[in-house]
């Protein structure tokens, strides 16, 4: 007995760290938003092993003993080797291709029915302990849910030491272990041939890892195109892996000045997961340096440097322009620790020294939101990173919570600049325009949050032929520094775009660019701001805390519009990362139905009370996910990184709710005790709203222990109660209606998968709150159905 | 002769590949130009006679050939594309090719807006830093006859130097900066035109002309791309 519990513990473990690594290795492939089909394929495998169960459950139990290592052994196999088959055998596929080649989507089908396997057989091997030794379930599921956070913490410590691809093979050693335990000697005679395939491929994997085929639209993967190029080094972290290269040809100097007749240096340039980070400068250079050639400039032309803050310092390029500018002092604020640690040795080897060991620069890391927060401000300038990449992204990071750029975040620098101070933040030229008018929104109303009448009398902006760079300054804008902004201008040949008392003929004299584009300027900063934001074909209405997606732009009722204007095959390209989160939702719907709910036809839907079951069921499984998918996206914003926020929560969660499960037989004892539960849990749910924001603004900058702390406060209690409700209605059943029980695991499955992605989608169209407050709802819908329909 | 029809049909329908390889895609070709580039605004005659000679479909990639005349961007590998037949068009037509030009093309590619350029210009200078890309490209290119595209493997960062100044200069690969050769190699009055978009989505070109010392740049939206607001603002 001891070893089963023991082998469940390993098993729920290596099932948590594995979706870990999982989310880290399709972020290097792609980008972000694969993470929820991470998610969405854990649940897959689950509802579909829930099914199985359900469907076979004499047969699995008869054999239980041969049964459960043999799935744990195959865990192990499906976790060692899934990630070899799909990276060397499938090829992977490549987000832009989705829209272009059907190949890619069956290649896309097949990566995700592989993912799924290791979660089906690990899931069904936990399914069958559950109920074999439903005798001992106060200890099971101890060891079920202590594993599982285990497996959270263990799958972020290893990030530390090895890459994600190895990593992937290194948790395949788990379940093998597990199955060990809980065989007896005569079946580890009979698996130890499969046990043995398993530890060759988990050891192959570990130290002859899978090359990941990152997407050749990708920064990375375009440096390794050009000639000598070279990876100088490579470094795992819970934060990506970071590399750095060099090449013959990498030059950095965006948007330069066309009169420009200087050197553009070839750099070391740093990836983050295969995303463009920046370049190693040499701090020898500092005495011309390239960016006050651009517009980046235009904050050191407003007023002289004094204490400079950088957000998401990098490899410290803005540093080393601030310093170029006569900071006093510089404080460098990079979340990534590994970013900094790696440029600066890359800097030493290649230069000898690093700006980011100036004297009068400080690194400091830390979210960047935490340090608004704790920060005593009294800065000349906050410099923000540049939004954008060149030539547009296609709305790959239209997924991506941007916590830096919403207005509350805004509200924190404003608060932190001397009376005098700038804020400064410089966009690539986008068209159709987006980034470059939702930043100038998200300045405006910023400004007049802060009870400034005119904004155009506190925002300057320069354009040249592909950046823009905006100010928004505490002071109203001076005769002098509009003066030396002309002047600049002039002798760089840029534009001015935004300047108190500017002409038209101004902002067009050397790069011409569509005039509408100022009147949607002007709208913006003096004009009709609301009927403009309705009249506009994109959304462009700043980011909040709420809805952090700075870079979703998308109105989907214009989508009908978009294709008249681009035509249908070039509409994909405007918003990808949204169209695939409603290609991923299409497929995890099929899936869901094909692998969850058809199976259970073969049984029948017989029994009393269906339309309960159903609203039950699905019910509280949409509750769970709303809440859990939430609870992640938020906690971003907490943890400042998403797998942190990804381990935390599920850690938490798991081990809450099932905590809860093993208590649930006492709620179901009372007359009316489900009803109750659902509908104090709809009203705990709908609290966190109001609650969360509250304990994330005050505890934000205190220590990761302290912020650990509260997160238990918040998620524990919910958690507990969260986990109730399913077992307290399959109990409800076995009692009355024992034939829809498989149905209940098979709705339940379902509605919890297809939930993962239309959480998304609610956080993206209508924000955090409406997410929360839906939750909250199915919840409450599950517990008005239990005491209406099911007495 | 019923066997005849038969034995005809028989290949048109179980063919359909070959009857159109044949006749090496013009009509195709045609109705591309027709439909996707003169119905969007290109006048040019020496672009539009370009655009029909040059065989796309040899400098797509063997799977892609279906889809060589396509309305769109196809991938090429390396993350690169070549051109939606329009965009070239215009690209082309933006510098005003004629005869007895000297065009810089950065970038090389698939090969085929050199080969454009090249049915109307005296010399195409093409520079490829994928070294994979531009082998094949200076393959294709020389099949296809084009003696008048030199197709040189390098970091087009510095241009050609050589042959410089250059009347016209295609930036196909763009980068986030105009390298300062660049403008010094293009002659007085010379035009260089830069996409600037991501991979399958063209939003607009630049053209940067050169005028004694003054640089002015001029973003040139694709007729289809306004306007973005209901109202027209």
């Amino acid at each position: 007995m001891p070893g089963i519990r023991i082998a469940i513990g390993l098993l729920s473990a290596s099932v948590i760290a594995w979706q870990l690594v999982l989310i880290q290795i399709l972020s290097i492939a792609h980008w972000h938003h694969f993470a929820y089909m991470v998610l969405s394929v854990a649940m897959l495998g689950f509802g579909a092993s829930g099914t199985l169960l359900a469907l076979f459950r004499r047969k699995f139990l008869t054999g239980s003993g041969f049964l459960i290592p043999f799935l744990m052994l195959l865990t192990s196999l499906a976790m060692g080797s899934s990630v070899y088959l799909v990276e060397n055998i499938v090829g992977g596929f490549d987000t832009w291709l989705l829209f272009i080649d059907n190949s890619e989507i069956v290649s896309l089908v097949l990566v995700y029915l592989l993912y799924t396997l290791p979660f089906l057989t690990g899931a069904l091997a936990i399914g069958l302990i559950l109920t074999r030794y439903a005798a001992d379930i106060g200890r099971i599921y101890f060891y079920n849910m202590a594993g599982s956070g285990l497996g959270g913490l263990t799958g972020v410590l290893a990030m530390w030491l090895l890459f994600p691809e190895q990593l992937a093979a290194l948790f395949a050693l788990l379940p093998l272990v597990a199955a060990y335990f809980c065989s007896s000697a005569r079946n580890r005679k009979r698996l130890a041939p499969v046990a043995l395939l398993a530890l060759l491929i988990a050891g192959a994997g570990i130290f002859n890892p899978p090359r990941i085929n990152i997407s050749q639209y990708k920064g990375l993967s375009g440096t390794m195109n050009l000639p000598g190029a070279d990876v100088l080094s490579r470094e795992s972290s819970p934060h990506g892996v970071i590399e750095a290269v060099k090449t013959d040809a990498s030059r950095y100097a965006p948007g330069v000045s066309l009169n420009y007749t200087g050197v553009i240096p070839v750099e070391p340039m740093v990836f983050v997961n295969g995303n463009w980070s920046g370049p190693v400068k040499d701090p020898a250079g500092i005495t011309d340096d390239i960016l006050s050639h651009t517009t980046k400039q235009l904050p050191w032309l407003v007023r002289p440097a004094g204490n400079i803050l950088i957000t998401s310092t990098g490899t410290g390029r803005h540093a080393f322009h601030a310093i170029a500018n006569n900071a006093n002092h510089v404080t460098a604020v990079e979340p990534n620790p590994g970013l900094t640690g790696l440029t600066n040795r890359i800097s030493h080897g290649f230069y000898g020294s690093s700006i980011l060991d100036h004297t009068n620069v400080l690194v400091v890391h830390q979210s960047n939101r935490a340090w608004l927060n704790r920060s005593d401000g009294g800065y000349s300038h906050i410099i923000l990173p540049t939004l954008d990449a060149f030539g547009g992204t296609s709305g790959l990071y239209a997924l991506q919570e941007q916590y830096d750029l919403t207005l509350e975040a805004f509200a924190q620098m404003w608060d932190l600049l001397l009376d005098d101070g700038v804020i400064s933040v410089t966009s690539w030229m986008d068209q159709p325009p987006r980034n470059t008018l939702r930043i100038l929104a998200t300045l405006a109303e910023t400004a007049e949050r802060n009870g400034i009448a005119e904004p155009e009398r506190h925002i300057a902006a320069i354009r040249s032929w592909s950046t823009i760079t905006f100010v928004l300054s505490r002071s109203p804008l001076t005769g002098e520094s509009a003066d030396r902004i002309r002047e600049f201008c002039e002798r760089n040949q840029f534009d001015p775009a935004l300047l108190p008392g500017i002409s038209m003929g101004e902002r067009q004299q050397y790069n011409v660019t569509e005039s509408s584009f100022f009147g949607y300027m002007d709208a913006i900063v003096k004009g009709d701001r609301t009927g403009f934001y309705n009249e506009y074909l994109f959304n462009v209405v700043p980011a909040t805390d709420n809805r952090p997606f700075f870079s979703q732009f998308l109105k989907s009722g214009n989508i009908g519009d978009l294709i008249t204007q681009y035509g249908r095959q070039t509409v994909p390209f405007i918003e990808l990362g949204y169209l695939v989160l409603l290609l991923t939702g299409v497929q995890i719907f099929l899936a869901a139905v094909l692998f969850i709910v058809l199976p259970l036809f073969r049984l029948g839907w017989r029994g009393s009370k269906k339309s309960w079951t159903l609203i039950y069921f699905g019910g509280i499984g949409t509750g769970f996910m709303f809440v859990e998918i939430n609870l992640i996206q938020q906690f971003i914003h907490y943890f400042g990184q998403p797998v942190y926020a990804t381990a935390t929560v599920l850690g938490i969660l798991l081990i809450s709710s099932g905590t809860g499960s093993y208590f649930s037989g006492h709620i179901t004892r009372y007359r009316r005790g489900l009803e109750g539960l659902l509908l104090l849990l709809a009203l705990l749910v709908g609290l966190l709203q109001v609650v969360l924001p509250l304990i994330i603004g005050i505890s934000i900058s205190m220590p990761a222990i302290v912020r650990i702390a509260a997160s238990v406060l918040i998620i524990a209690p919910v958690g507990f109660l969260m986990g109730m409700p399913f077992p307290g209605g399959i109990r409800r059943l076995s009692g009355t209606d024992s034939a829809q029980v498989p149905w209940a695991w098979g709705i339940n499955g379902c509605f919890s998968v297809i939930s993962t992605v239309l959480a998304v989608w609610l956080a993206l169209e209508w924000g955090y709150s409406t997410v929360l407050f839906t939750g909250a709802l199915a919840y409450a819908l599950a517990g008005a159905a239990t005491l209406v329909i099911s007495r | 002769m019923k066997t005849i029809v038969s034995a005809l049909l028989f290949c048109f329908f179980l063919f359909p590949g070959l009857v159109t390889a044949q006749n090496d895609y013009q009509n195709e070709r045609n109705r591309m130009v027709d439909r996707q580039i003169a119905n969007r605004g290109i006048s040019d005659e020496a672009t539009l006679e370009a655009m029909r000679t040059v065989k796309r479909h040899l400098f797509v990639p063997a799977p892609r050939i279906s889809q060589a005349y396509d309305d769109s961007p196809l991938p090429i590998g390396y993350g690169q594309t070549i051109s939606q037949p329009y965009i070239v068009a215009l690209m082309t037509e933006l510098v005003e090719p004629r005869p007895g030009m000297r065009v810089l093309e950065i970038g090389t590619g698939s090969g085929y807006q050199a080969a454009v350029l090249a049915e109307i210009v005296d010399t195409v200078y093409t520079i490829e830093i994928v070294e994979q890309l531009g082998m094949t490209a200076a393959g294709v290119l020389e099949e296809s006859g084009y003696s008048n595209v030199l197709v040189k493997l390098a970091d087009g960062y510095h241009g050609w130097e050589e042959y410089a100044p250059f009347d016209a200069i295609v930036v196909t690969a763009a980068a986030e900066h105009i390298p300062p050769p660049l403008i010094q190699q293009l002659a007085p009055g010379g035009k260089m035109i830069i996409p600037v978009g991501s991979p399958y989505f063209t939003q607009n070109l630049m053209l940067v002309e050169k005028d004694g010392d003054s640089v002015r740049s001029r973003n040139i939206l694709p007729v289809r791309f306004v306007p973005f607001t209901r109202a027209g603002q």
